[in-house]
């Protein structure tokens, strides 16, 4: 970045959110306008936004049902028919959603995918740092002088084996049209998920400590050892910090001598200062030795480590290639 | 010793063009193949059926023909490697299609004598005519192919047209089935995809097509692309008048034809045309199975797919190759965008279900859409680049993408609305379905008091014909059980009344959770501002707005969980389906439910011995929930209605492959006598002690917490457990334990 204030943008029709518009510029330092469309007629004022200086990224309200009334209609009324004209005329810059809880679940998936991502207004808290590494993120594929697949892949600063992997599995969309302006929001959407949600090149915190066969809570005492393992590339956030796993695996390796031959659950209790209280157990049997993280059933969002023969594949997950498989407790 | 050498027997060419090519339909596309192969652009193909024996098949071509020299050289030698050698046609540098230089012999698969004419440029200038007469029966098995002599011609043309020309007779038997037929033209239908295409080294390909004749099948003369663009889901054409008028028409699968017409929209588009058919790979949304398939299809879409521009007759790269997305489609796709332009708002406004902000969802990569836009000589505003690669940039070819977008856009909306129709008959026939295997009636409000009445009237008439005695003791038994049914029913009847009642309340609860979600988007704002303040704060300071920040957050979380509980009320039951769920988790997030009555009554609740493994169901989440949030209630009351000791115990085991779960509690117990009654609807506290014990117990605020008691919660536990195959019931307690209600799940 040039050093210069990040400037946002913030359309919303609930006027108590300005309040949460001015957090954010303090939490993070960027400059947000806070554009209040509450009886606001939107074919009126969203041209002039459209056509005026891009920002590094727009905040949307999903539900605008308390606009001017002879504008509102089925078409303007959500946030993400807003997001898409913001695409087309501002194609580097991320959208993001914002909607009331009760409606989560309830938002159509098509009208979910507008935008490059949708918070929950009562969680909003826990993702105001993303803001501004969305928006560098967004900017830093923009600034690339030539992008193609092996120049994206680079900005994830994988370790020297795994750009090659990680090429086998990029979308073939992103493979043809690297050039594309679309290509943020593309690439962001992989990196999103399947890269960074779902276990496989990363691991989360959980994953990592089942797979140093380590309670979560005792991660602490080693994981300084790991530090050269964390994800540090684009869209890399300190509160939802990852691993890159082959990193992990020889990190492991070397501090534990290993020649070969041992598990890593196995290898991660030699480490030095971990005790029997820090071994991870499974949540199903109370064996020794998980070495999968498991949902407890289809329904669940909630995941305990597990051994794999305790478990099954999950229906709602697709195996992925590279990607762990999703399994639930049998 | 002499040298020894092979002779080869006429059996070989039986065991190449018979044996090796099983079927009929194969040889011939082996024969197209070649003609594809010597660089044609038509092919004309007839199958002209004989009143005895196979039908005489024709094959004539334009492809570049073969001299008399190499007629001797390729065609008269077995197994000629040439097209292994050469993997691309000559001319066009179109990649071969046929093979192993067999193909030729395939022509004995289809008949007993082969007239084969061909023409071909000579090196010298000028051209070649060879003719050549095959009789296969003259090749008998034990007879030298070298020593049968075929008769044959060849003579210098000034002037005179490339090609081929086969003409196979003398089949013994019809082999032709109207199967192998139409995978005949599945597969000749995979070559005309090929609308022309510049490979670098090669002249420009104009394409290749077949114009197909087959009486015996029904079909006159077929153009075959034609029969390809109209084959998918749907064809949309369209038409420029001079003044740029557009007449767009749709003819697409349940839609049938539909016509649209701008005014004026296109000034320098006249003459312009277009014919582009909507390829979707699913068998379900192909009009003519007998051109395309899944497997054929995958493979036209891969290689021809998209749209191509023709000028004055001739293709115009790179418009619709592959990675030239000229009408942004794809990008569109990327991008997700879903609304339709405004020239198309009103039109999909008017279609059922369809919402214009979504309706161009359903658009497809762009080599679903195969077809060409045909652009003559009255269109104005198009010039070639001198490389020729595309147009030159002007308004007429910003016009041309919009309008080829435009008829693209507009049959989207329509495959939407198709989409949209698909569904909704797919639900009414589930729909239809379910009312013809359900027995149950509508329920009408007085159809069992009528039904009684007629019960009467007729047994009245009836028992008229019995002596005195008889009659009124008939009419007594069955005024008896009319009775009964009207009791029962008038009892059902309140059932519904106060079902619906609750069902009202749970709307109420849900607009209570909308209201209080909203509250805690405050809450958030609080968190953020707490968090904001913290920065510039000395240590000690920062600890304590950070305890703070900590206590908010859990009170935010609990909330969270708890209004979870009311959006399983609004889970749409038709849409969830039921699983096999984990029960400690659930039992867990139940008791947090009652967190704050539980600690302010100190009541002890054990979950200790409910495995984690235990998954109990299949069974929807909302109906589990509902199940352990009432007997928590119930064991919750009863505790502290006893005022003792208030202990609570749930425990799990597997039972020959269920799982039998126990409500143990220290609350008012339940005797013997009232097992069975307590599941009786609207039956809250048939021994009188439960409320009595509450209003003793219970502080005033707390009351609206364990519910008022609508005497339903044992019942639905009940009617759950039962539809999901399992049971409930009261068992006599052990040891201190005053209750033990034991429920069965699969």
């Amino acid at each position: 970045m040039t050093g210069a204030k990040l400037k946002f943008l913030w359309l919303d029709d609930n006027p108590h959110r300005q309040k949460l518009a001015g957090d954010v510029e303090v939490a993070t330092g960027v400059e947000v306008s806070f554009c209040n469309l509450k009886n606001e007629n939107l074919t009126t004022v969203l041209p002039e936004l459209l056509h005026s200086k891009p920002r590094q990224l727009v905040v949307i309200d999903h539900i605008l049902d308390k606009l001017n009334n002879k504008s509102q209609n089925r078409i303007t009324s959500r946030g993400s028919t807003v997001a898409e004209l913001f695409r087309e005329h501002w194609p580097w810059c991320p959208v993001v959603g914002i909607t009331a809880a009760e409606k989560w679940k309830d938002v159509d998936q098509r009208e979910s995918a507008m935008y490059d991502e949708l918070y929950r207004s009562d969680k909003f808290g826990d993702f105001i740092e993303d803001l501004p590494i969305l928006a560098n993120g967004f900017a830093r594929i923009k600034r690339m002088r030539r992008r193609s697949a092996t120049s994206l892949i680079g900005l994830l600063d994988p370790p020297e084996d795994e750009a090659d992997r990680i090429l086998n599995v990029l979308p073939d969309e992103l493979l043809m049209n690297p050039d594309d302006p679309s290509v943020a929001t593309r690439f962001y959407a992989w990196l999103r998920d399947p890269f960074f949600n779902r276990p496989g090149f990363l691991y989360e915190r959980l994953w990592t400590t089942t797979l140093l066969g380590l309670r979560e809570e005792s991660f602490e005492k080693v994981e300084h050892l790991f530090e050269p393992a964390k994800y540090a590339g684009v869209f890399a956030c300190p509160s939802r910090e990852r691993w890159w796993a082959t990193s992990l695996r020889s990190i492991l390796r070397k501090e534990t001598n290993d020649r070969g031959g041992e598990m890593p659950w196995e290898l991660g209790r030699k480490l030095k200062g971990i005790k029997e209280e820090d071994f991870s157990r499974c949540y199903r049997s109370g064996e020794s030795f998980p070495e999968t993280v498991a949902y407890l059933d289809e329904s669940s969002e909630k995941r305990y480590p597990m051994r794999l023969k305790h478990t099954a594949p999950h229906p709602k997950y697709q195996d992925l290639l590279f990607f762990e498989q999703i399994r639930m407790m049998a | 010793m002499p040298d020894l050498v092979f002779k080869v027997d006429s059996a070989l060419l039986s065991e190449l063009g018979e044996k090796l090519v099983e079927r009929v339909h194969v040889a011939l596309l082996e024969l197209v193949k070649n003609a594809y192969d010597a660089d044609a652009t038509q092919v004309a193909v007839k199958i002209v059926p004989r009143q005895a024996g196979g039908p005489i098949v024709h094959v004539e071509d334009d492809g570049v023909g073969m001299t008399f020299d190499q007629v001797k050289q390729y065609w008269m030698r077995v197994a000629t490697t040439n097209k292994i050698l050469a993997d691309t046609s000559d001319r066009f540098g179109r990649p071969r299609q046929g093979s192993k230089g067999i193909g030729r012999f395939s022509c004995r698969r289809l008949g007993t004598r082969l007239d084969l004419t061909t023409t071909a440029r000579t090196d010298g200038g000028g051209f070649e005519r060879t003719h050549m007469s095959f009789d296969w029966t003259a090749f008998a098995p034990g007879t030298e192919i070298t020593n049968i002599r075929c008769p044959g011609a060849r003579e210098r043309l000034e002037q005179a047209e490339t090609g081929t020309k086969l003409v196979i007779e003398g089949a013994p038997h019809d082999e032709w089935s109207t199967r192998g037929y139409n995978y005949l033209k599945r597969q000749l239908a995979v070559l005309v995809a090929n609308r022309g295409l510049e490979r670098e080294g090669y002249e420009a390909d104009p394409g290749f097509n077949i114009m197909l004749e087959a009486p015996g099948f029904g079909e006159d003369m077929v153009n075959l692309r034609d029969e390809l663009i109209t084959a998918g889901w749907g064809t949309v054409t369209g038409a420029v008048s001079t003044h740029g008028d557009v007449i767009l028409r749709l003819n697409a699968l349940k839609i049938g034809s539909r016509t649209l017409q701008l005014r004026g929209a296109f000034p320098h588009l006249g003459g312009v045309s277009l014919r582009v058919g909507v390829l979707v790979e699913g068998r379900d949304q192909m009009r003519r199975t007998d051109v395309i398939s899944k497997g054929t299809l995958g493979e036209i879409l891969n290689d021809w797919g998209g749209v191509y521009v023709r000028f004055k007759g001739f293709r115009v790269p790179p418009y619709g190759e592959s990675g030239n997305d000229w009408l942004h489609v794809d990008r569109d796709r990327g991008l997700r965008r879903s609304a339709v332009g405004v020239d198309l708002v009103a039109l999909a406004s008017r279609l059922r279900d369809v919402d214009p902000k979504r309706a161009l969802l359903s658009l497809l990569n762009f080599r679903n859409y195969v077809g060409d836009v045909e652009i003559n000589s009255a269109a104005t505003g198009f010039e070639m680049k001198s490389n020729r690669e595309g147009f030159v940039a002007s308004p007429a070819v910003d016009e041309l993408a919009k309008y080829v977008r435009l008829a693209i856009d507009w049959a989207t909306i329509y495959r939407d609305y198709y989409i949209r129709l698909n569904a909704r008959e797919e639900s009414a026939a589930a729909r239809a379905a379910f009312e013809r295997n359900s027995e149950t009636a509508t329920t009408q409000e007085y159809v069992a008091k009528d039904a009684v009445a007629y019960i009467r009237r007729e047994t009245k008439t009836l028992a008229a014909a019995l002596p005195l005695k008889e009659r009124q003791q008939v009419q007594r038994a069955v005024t008896s059980a009319t009775e009964a049914i009207l009791k029962h029913e008038a009892s059902n009847r309140e059932e519904l009344r106060h079902l619906r009642l609750v069902a009202a309340t749970s709307t109420l609860l849900l607009i209570f959770s909308h209201e209080v979600k909203s509250l805690i988007g405050e809450l958030e704002h609080s968190s953020v501002a707490l968090r904001n303040l913290q920065i510039g704060l000395d240590e000690r300071k920062a600890k304590k707005v950070s305890e703070l920040r900590s206590e908010l957050k859990n009170t935010k979380e609990r909330f969270l969980d708890l209004l979870g509980m009311t959006s399983l009320i609004a889970v749409d039951g038709r849409m969830a389906s039921p699983e096999r769920l984990a029960l400690a988790e659930r039992l867990n997030t139940a008791t947090r439910c009652f967190q704050l009555i539980i600690d302010s009554y100190g009541i002890n609740v054990d979950l200790t011995d409910v495995p984690n493994k235990t998954k109990v169901g299949p069974i929807l989440e909302a109906e589990l929930y509902a199940i352990v949030l009432n007997v928590l209630s119930n064991s919750i009351k009863s505790v502290i209605a006893a005022g003792k000791v208030k202990k609570v115990k749930v425990t799990a085991r597997a039972l020959e492959g269920r799982t039998v779960i126990n409500v143990l509690d220290t609350g008012v117990g339940l005797p013997e006598s009232y097992f069975d009654e307590v599941f009786v609807p609207f039956v809250a506290d048939p021994q009188g002690t439960l409320y009595p014990g509450l209003e003793k117990h219970l502080n005033l605020e707390d009351r609206f917490i364990v519910g008022t008691g609508s005497g339903l919660g044992l019942s639905i536990i009940r009617e759950i457990v039962q539809a999901r195959g399992g049971s409930v019931a009261f068992r006599t307690p052990e040891g201190d334990w005053k209750s033990s209600l034991e429920i069965i799940l699969p």
